[in-house]
């Protein structure tokens, strides 16, 4: 265990270089840089005004030139600055990842307690009417996107009913209360849990058909079991398996509708701070946002290899 | 489990109970505001203007009815010769939000800063007249010569040469600083210093949070020269995208909405009419010539009935009565002010057969693809650019559409490959402001336009104040551009805003507001507004 731990963990230090000189080019390969993107028309910039800025930014060393510098910079553990605001960017990605870990954490909670729910009595009930109804829902859920889903829960809670916040964090202004917060929670969690909750619900039910149909299943109702306990205990343990991949899976998607929720919602996490660095050609805050997420990605990719071999004791990395 | 259940039960009627029962009280304002408006920092705020109306301020504001200054931080100001000279007479006992006095070393000590190369800003241009601005440019000398404190409330500021309009077109958009801050910061670091997200200023209201992203709170302040405000606080709260702010108008969430960005969606403008506790301005003049780019510079465009042709091809009435659904006015010049403009200008009515003939007689190649830009995103403009689209493909014209966000856009002028797009700019405020788009050698937007005769009449409207006087020239300017066709003018843009009747004084001035004033402090009287009772 110790050892494919070891193992895994040096393998991504190339998957993560790799990634380095991949950002980097993007980044790199969009039009127009930092400088330009501040020139507007009410403001043109002269040519003299326009290197300074380059100068100070060092958008004016060769390119492979900025690539190592930035590489440096990191393996000193610092991410460098924003070019808009100067600030750090781990410091700025810092103070904006618990706010995107609340809203992601939350939309996928909520997704896989609904998904393996509905899920379990889907199989259950398997062609019959709820069976029948769940797995059309389910499938109307996987074909809404994310961005859809959120414009149409704001216009059915917020603007016709009135009942919740239409965007933000919490009531601005206000003296944090959790209650406020949760309130505003709720639609941008919502927008993106639906959709993966539709995904978790089918591979519940699969998951559950499967485990229905082996002996020790049989073996328990002949024992006498009660129908609870045989579902819960000996189905729903052995159903969830998969699912954990699944749910894994699940992060890097995320990542990415996280972007767009949060653009809509104004919800002032890392998605919205990576919009507008792209807007502004901010290519430090660019590249920290796509390294930071590779990395997390990383490790939750690990943790559910290591849940599985602890979920189920057929598994095993030696 | 079941306890659990019951628990919850009450916990979430609160949650969705709170937001019906909640009442201000207090006095708070809550005003929209764009994404970038307060991190851009260098002493450029463009939208972050706002906050240059309540924290910080200027010597003299532009006034809402947009017909001249409000004295601010200036209590006065003499010219003895006719607009060289300025000698502006200070408030007396102004302090800042910290209780240090403002004096007119603050004043000398901004406008130093705002022309110090090495702060960098784009703002710095607006002081270009300043005598001395040359040589603190180029290094040999180390302030502008001619700002100088006279005693601690009286600042004399040389031009160059007169400038009968400079406090009204340029010293509008300067804020003063406090010098017993900034001053201890280098040039060089003052975009990033935490002044910007912790302002101290003389204005109405006290920088109170900041929450990135989130939201701007400022405070009243007690002990405003104006008077105190009768508000408690204002709100500037934060959004990127425009339609969150229009839903956050329709839940009162905010009460003001942002005019950048393109106002009220038509496609959303009749609901907000219908809610009476808004009141919605549908044809509000956003000031914005818009108009076809063509890079003048590429061989093909250069001659002037092919930019004719384009303008006769496209149905330019039916196009806003249908897309626009009414929000734009016919524009067949630069210039959005009925003054500025002659009355016997060319109409250039929808006419393709003329089109296909002027762009025959020139020898257009309709083989050929038109490169074609555009940085609107929202769906009225973007319908907009394909209708523009079939009416050119109609006569000959093949325009390829791409939409760009600015960066690219300016990657694209800066080197060179730009052939045709569809663009605006805020010349609302005078039309002085065109000039950047028309006059000889202008980057990046004259794209090799250039005409003497027009840039002497520029010239000439900015040496008398008296508006009959000026009318004349840009009169004149305006047949010239209205022939030449630098730019196919289209229309001038019209932006339906909506205000929340909550705040008392809000929607009243911007009733007698008589087109958006882009990137400048406006003096509305918000200190006299109020929640109403």
């Amino acid at each position: 265990m110790l050892s494919y731990l070891l193992r895994k963990l040096l393998l991504s230090i190339p998957v993560l270089f790799g990634v380095t000189v991949i950002v980097f080019a993007i980044a790199h390969a969009m039009p127009g840089d930092a400088v330009l993107a501040m020139i507007t028309a009410e403001a043109p910039s002269s040519d003299e005004l326009i290197a300074m800025r380059r100068g100070e930014l060092g958008l004016d060393q060769p390119l492979y030139i900025q690539y190592l510098n930035w590489i440096g910079q990191i393996l000193h553990g610092n991410l460098g600055r924003s070019f808009v605001n100067g600030r750090g960017v781990g410091e700025i990605i810092g103070e904006r990842l618990p706010m995107t870990l609340e809203l992601m954490g939350v939309a996928l909670l909520v997704a896989f307690v609904i998904g393996a729910t509905l899920g379990v009595v889907s199989a259950l009930r398997q062609y019959k009417f709820t069976d029948y109804s769940l797995t059309l829902a389910g499938f109307v859920g996987v074909s809404i996107p994310d961005f859809f889903m959120g414009l149409l829960l704001v216009y059915v809670f917020a603007l016709e009913l009135r009942w919740l916040p239409s965007s933000g964090i919490s009531t601005a202004g206000d003296s944090f209360s959790l209650l406020d917060n949760l309130r505003h929670l709720i639609l941008p969690a919502a927008a993106l849990a639906l959709f993966r909750a539709a995904i978790f619900m089918r591979y519940a039910r699969a998951g559950m058909l499967e485990v229905l149909n082996q002996s020790y299943m049989r073996t328990a109702k002949a024992k006498g079991l009660r129908p609870s306990t045989i579902t819960l205990r000996h189905g729903l343990r052995n159903a969830l398996i998969p699912l954990v991949t699944v749910f894994g899976l699940a992060l890097p998607t995320l990542f990415g509708g996280s972007v767009v929720i949060e653009t809509i919602f104004q919800w002032p996490g890392i998605g919205l701070m990576f919009i507008d660095s792209v807007v502004n050609r901010d290519s430090p805050v660019i590249m920290g946002y796509v390294l930071i997420t590779a990395i997390i990605v990383m490790l939750a990719n690990l943790a559910t290899d290591l849940a599985y071999s602890v979920l189920d004791p057929r598994v095993s990395y030696d | 489990m079941r306890r659990l259940l019951m628990s919850l039960v009450p916990a979430l009627a609160l949650m969705f109970a709170v937001v019906a029962a909640k009442a201000e009280g207090g006095g708070t304002f809550r005003s929209a505001m764009r994404t970038g408006c307060i991190e851009m920092g260098t002493l450029h705020t463009t939208c972050g203007h706002r906050l240059d109306e309540t924290v910080l301020q200027g010597l003299v504001h532009i006034k809402w009815t947009g017909d001249g200054v409000q004295p601010m931080l200036a209590e006065s100001w003499k010219t003895p010769d006719g607009g060289k000279t300025y000698v502006f007479n200070l408030r007396h006992g102004v302090k800042w939000h910290d209780g240090q006095p403002f004096t007119a070393k603050d004043v000398v000590f901004s406008l130093n800063l705002y022309a110090n190369p090495k702060v960098g800003s784009p703002w710095s241009q607006k002081l270009s007249a300043v005598a001395g601005y040359k040589a603190l440019q180029d290094g040999s000398a180390s302030a502008l010569a001619g700002v100088k404190a006279l005693d601690d409330t009286t600042v004399q500021i040389e031009l160059d040469s007169a400038k009968p309009l400079w406090v009204e077109l340029q010293l509008i958009a300067i804020s003063i600083f406090p010098e017993h801050i900034l001053g201890k910061v280098a040039p060089g670091d003052i975009k990033g210093n935490a002044f910007w997200v912790n302002r101290v200023g003389t204005g109405p209201f006290i920088w109170k949070k900041y929450e990135s992203d989130q939201y701007v709170e400022v405070d009243r302040n007690p002990d405003y020269f104006l008077g105190a405000p009768k508000l408690d606080r204002i709100i500037y709260q934060i959004y990127k995208d425009v339609p969150p702010i229009i839903a956050a108008l329709e839940t009162q969430e905010v009460d003001a909405m942002s005019y950048e960005g393109g106002g009220v969606p038509i496609s959303e403008l009749a609901r907000l009419q219908k809610l009476d506790y808004l009141t919605v301005l549908p044809k509000f003049s956003a000031g914005l010539p818009t108009y076809l780019q063509f890079n003048l510079e590429n061989k093909r465009f250069a001659d002037v009935r092919v930019r004719q042709a384009m303008l006769y091809a496209i149905d330019r009435k039916a196009i806003i009565e249908t897309v626009k659904q009414g929000a734009g006015e016919l524009l067949n010049t630069l210039f959005p002010q009925d003054w500025a403009r002659a009355k016997d200008l060319e109409q250039y009515d929808y006419n393709p057969d003329k089109a296909k003939q002027l762009l025959a007689d020139a020898g257009w190649d309709a083989g050929q693809p038109v490169d074609f830009i555009y940085y609107y995103s929202d769906q009225m403009n973007v319908d907009t650019v394909t209708a523009i689209q079939s009416y050119l493909a109609a006569v000959g014209v093949n325009i390829q559409p791409r939409l760009l966000d600015p960066a690219a856009i300016n990657q694209v002028y800066a080197d060179g490959s730009f052939q045709m797009g569809f663009f605006a700019n805020g010349v609302g405020l005078d039309p002085s402001l065109g000039s950047p788009l028309v006059v000889c050698g202008a980057k990046p937007l004259a794209m090799g336009y250039c005409n003497p005769k027009v840039d002497e009449l520029f010239n000439k409207g900015l040496e008398s104040n008296d508006r009959a006087v000026r009318a004349a020239s840009y009169q004149e300017a305006s047949r010239i551009l209205n022939q030449d066709l630098p730019k196919a003018w289209l229309w001038n843009e019209v932006r339906p805003l909506a205000f929340n009747n909550r705040i008392v004084g809000l929607a009243q001035h911007f009733k007698e507001q008589p087109l958006v004033i882009f990137n400048h402090p406006v003096y509305n009287e918000v200190e006299k507004w109020e929640v109403a009772k």
